[in-house]
């Protein structure tokens, strides 16, 4: 168990900046999610926490304690790969006490903490397996098994459910974060999946491109997104984002006009709303409804309007509307956040409304 | 309401019963025809093979006796033919096991009954006696004294297993290095691996006949251990790289944050898995080894050294007449250690295809 930093870490690879200067801080016994699109970094990050890659420049501190030169195996740091990565010429036994092996542990306590892991994760009638004998849930407890067994200061999963079915993905989510959670460990998930960061973590660190976007509370992501890219990111269906020209008069988006409240610096601005805070039929433009599509809880609708393509969600399982009806869309100033459109920061202290 | 009757004629319903049975039919011939080309092709394949083991247990003195030959095909061609008959006909494994075993019932009474008389070990003799020749004509044959079977046993074993060894141990460091580390010259290495498999090394006999002379090493055993270790090594290089390259990083990096050291993680995660490859290139290594004939004669300058490939040449063609059944017993004995190798490990071999596709 550890508090974890990243100071300034930069990581090239060659001339290619993975990672442009990121810095980070983990309480200890944190659950943190880096959250990104493919090639942003994220699994670079965990990598470099492991010690399996070193930073180009930048500290890597465990409990104040600079680790850059400290080799992987002495890190004690526990991973969940996202292809699991048991050995398979190992039973399920072997597997689990592998990290043991190394340290000065005699075999019989390694084969009690190894039971005893594999009772809190549930595998301990597998022990006698072999790796290619197991489902794509149990080949995951495993690892989780393997991960955990060490104790180690710091837990790294990187993308651990990106390989089970719907169903399994649910119940391993809630049963990772009850481990993390009786365990106490600091752990770092990687994920592109925003509903894996939302549920799971304490904090959503939110990559772009190498460079952290924004870090809060998944709550936070969600109501204040700080950049363009996280108001996108974050949130299913995704927010609304209508491109405007603030002037005096308000924001114009494409034939329409905004009220504004708050002083808006005249330029392009970009509009968020999210598709939950549309309101239908109150005030507001004249659209026509394109795509209606049962989600089983709500209906998404997809609509055309002088404000362009904006969706929306209602809260019926029967699709209120049908292809080609006419609503009128609208929402309150308080649900928008508003964009710098040049450099795609948000605004602080000023709203839109139709 | 009369034009929905007209709609409504009859279709035509396939008949399924019918399509069913014609497909397994097909299935039927299909398999038969199978058996029957793997059948004939086998014919030319296994004859001559059959031919040395029958002349060695039956030839007298010299002559070779035929009617034994073509006696035990007589028994033999139909067990065989009636198997394959009750695989066709028979689906289940227990039938099929039943049937084996009659058919090779049939074919041992057969034989014991029509050529069992005609069989003995008399030309096996040459494994417990050294001076076969000298007792048969009373004198040492054209090349001076005859040589001990053992002691070329020996030597080729001595030959195949130390070349094997070698070539296992640097084949498989080197593929690994290949595999996982970037280093400079690292693509013109590999290249130049290929290039190497593009001449036949027989075309530097005579260099290597030089080389080894200056070395000092003429006329000694060393001599073709190393010559046939430098001369598979680069297809073994890229055998292992392919085996190696087949074992994802993540195991290895697993095993590193799991505390094991690279040497470690090598030995304990990722060897284990190019184990297929390192089994598969120590069977051809020591089949190579083994049968090495080229090598070993042009790097002896007299009788320095035998080894069974020239020792089953000395039978063949030194003994003042050919004895055909010496000749079919050493053959017989000299083949029997890459035969039974490749029956234990064969699975290792198929194996070798799809590694070496990767590489």
């Amino acid at each position: 168990m550890a508090r974890v930093d990243l100071k300034n870490v930069t990581k090239d690879w060659g001339t290619a900046k993975a990672i442009d200067d990121i810095s980070l801080s983990l309480e200890n016994g944190e659950f943190a999610a880096v959250l990104g699109p493919s090639g942003c970094g994220k699994s670079t990050t965990l990598f470099m926490l492991a010690g399996i890659y070193l930073p180009t420049s930048g500290d890597i501190l465990f409990d104040g304690a600079r680790v850059n030169d400290v080799e992987a195996r002495d890190r004690n740091v526990g991973i969940v790969f996202q292809s699991y990565a048991l050995y398979p010429n190992m039973t399920v036994l072997q597997n689990i006490t592998f990290p043991l092996r190394f340290k000065e542990i005699s075999r019989a306590d390694a084969e009690r903490s190894a039971r005893e892991i594999a009772e809190l994760v549930e595998i301990e009638g597998l022990l006698d397996r072999r790796p290619n004998q197991l489902s794509g849930g149990q080949q995951q407890r495993v690892a989780l098994a393997r991960a955990l067994v060490k104790k180690p200061n710091l837990l790294l999963l990187d993308e651990p459910l990106s390989n089970l079915d719907a169903t399994l993905r649910l119940s391993m989510r809630t049963e990772i974060r009850r481990l993390q959670r009786e365990l106490g460990v600091t752990t770092v998930l990687v994920t592109h999946d925003q509903i894996e960061a939302m549920t799971m973590a304490d904090r959503i660190v939110c990559m772009n491109q190498g460079r952290i976007e924004q870090e809060g509370t998944p709550e936070a992501l969600y109501s204040r997104p700080e950049t363009v890219f996280a108001a996108s990111f974050i949130g299913s269906p995704p927010m609304n984002l209508l491109a405007g020209e603030a002037s005096d008069g308000g924001i114009k988006v494409g034939e329409a006009v905004l009220d504004t409240a708050g002083d808006v610096p005249p330029g392009a601005v970009k509009v968020g709303i999210r598709p939950e805070h549309i309101t239908v039929n109150g005030e507001g433009v004249q659209a026509e409804i394109l795509i209606a599509e049962p989600l089983g809880r709500e209906t998404l609708y997809t609509a055309r309007s002088v404000l362009g393509t904006t969706r929306f969600l209602e809260p019926t399982s029967v699709p209120r509307f049908k292809v080609g009806d006419q609503v009128r869309l609208g929402f309150e100033p308080e649900h928008t956040i508003l964009f710098d459109g040049n450099h795609d920061r948000r605004l602080e202290g000023v709203r839109a409304h139709v | 309401m009369s034009g929905e009757e007209r709609m409504a004629r009859p279709v035509d319903q396939p008949d399924w019963e019918s399509l069913a049975r014609r497909a397994l039919t097909m299935a039927r011939i299909k398999r038969g025809a199978l058996i029957v080309f793997l059948t004939l092709v086998s014919v030319p394949v296994l004859l001559p093979f059959f031919w040395v083991v029958v002349i060695s247990f039956s030839a007298r003195t010299g002559g070779v006796e035929t009617a034994v030959l073509w006696k035990a095909c007589g028994v033999l061609a139909p067990c065989v033919l009636g198997y394959a008959a009750t695989h066709v006909v028979f689906p289940a494994p227990r039938q099929r096991m039943t049937a084996a075993l009659v058919a090779a019932g049939v074919a041992v009474a057969g034989l014991a009954l029509l050529v069992g008389s005609d069989l003995h070990f008399d030309n096996y003799r040459f494994l417990a006696n050294p001076n076969l020749v000298e007792d048969l004509r009373g004198a040492a044959t054209a090349g001076g004294q005859f040589p001990w079977v053992w002691d070329a046993f020996f030597n080729s074993l001595a030959v195949a297993a130390a070349s094997t060894f070698t070539k296992v141990l640097i084949a498989t460091l080197a593929g690994y290095y290949l595999s996982r580390f970037a280093f400079r010259g690292r693509s013109f290495f590999l290249q130049s691996l290929l290039i190497l498999e593009v001449f036949h090394p027989w075309m530097l006999t005579i260099p290597i006949f030089l080389v080894i002379f200056w070395v000092g090493l003429l006329n000694t055993l060393s001599a073709p251990i190393l010559v046939l270790t430098v001369i598979d090594m680069p297809f073994f290089i890229f055998i292992m790289k392919g085996f190696f390259d087949a074992v994802p990083w993540d195991i290895e990096m697993s095993a590193m944050t799991d505390g094991a050291t690279r040497r470690q993680a090598f030995w304990h995660v990722v060897l284990p898995q190019a184990k297929g490859g390192i089994i598969a290139i120590s069977v051809l290594g020591f089949i190579r080894g083994w049968e090495e004939y080229v090598f070993v004669t042009a790097l002896r300058t007299g009788n320095s050294y035998w080894v069974m490939s020239t020792y089953l040449y000395y039978v063949a063609e030194d003994v003042m007449g050919v004895d055909y059944g010496l000749v079919a017993a050493v053959s017989v004995f000299y083949m029997l250690p890459s035969l039974l190798l490749y029956l234990f490990l064969q699975k290792y071999l198929t194996q070798l295809t799809f590694g070496g596709v990767k590489g």
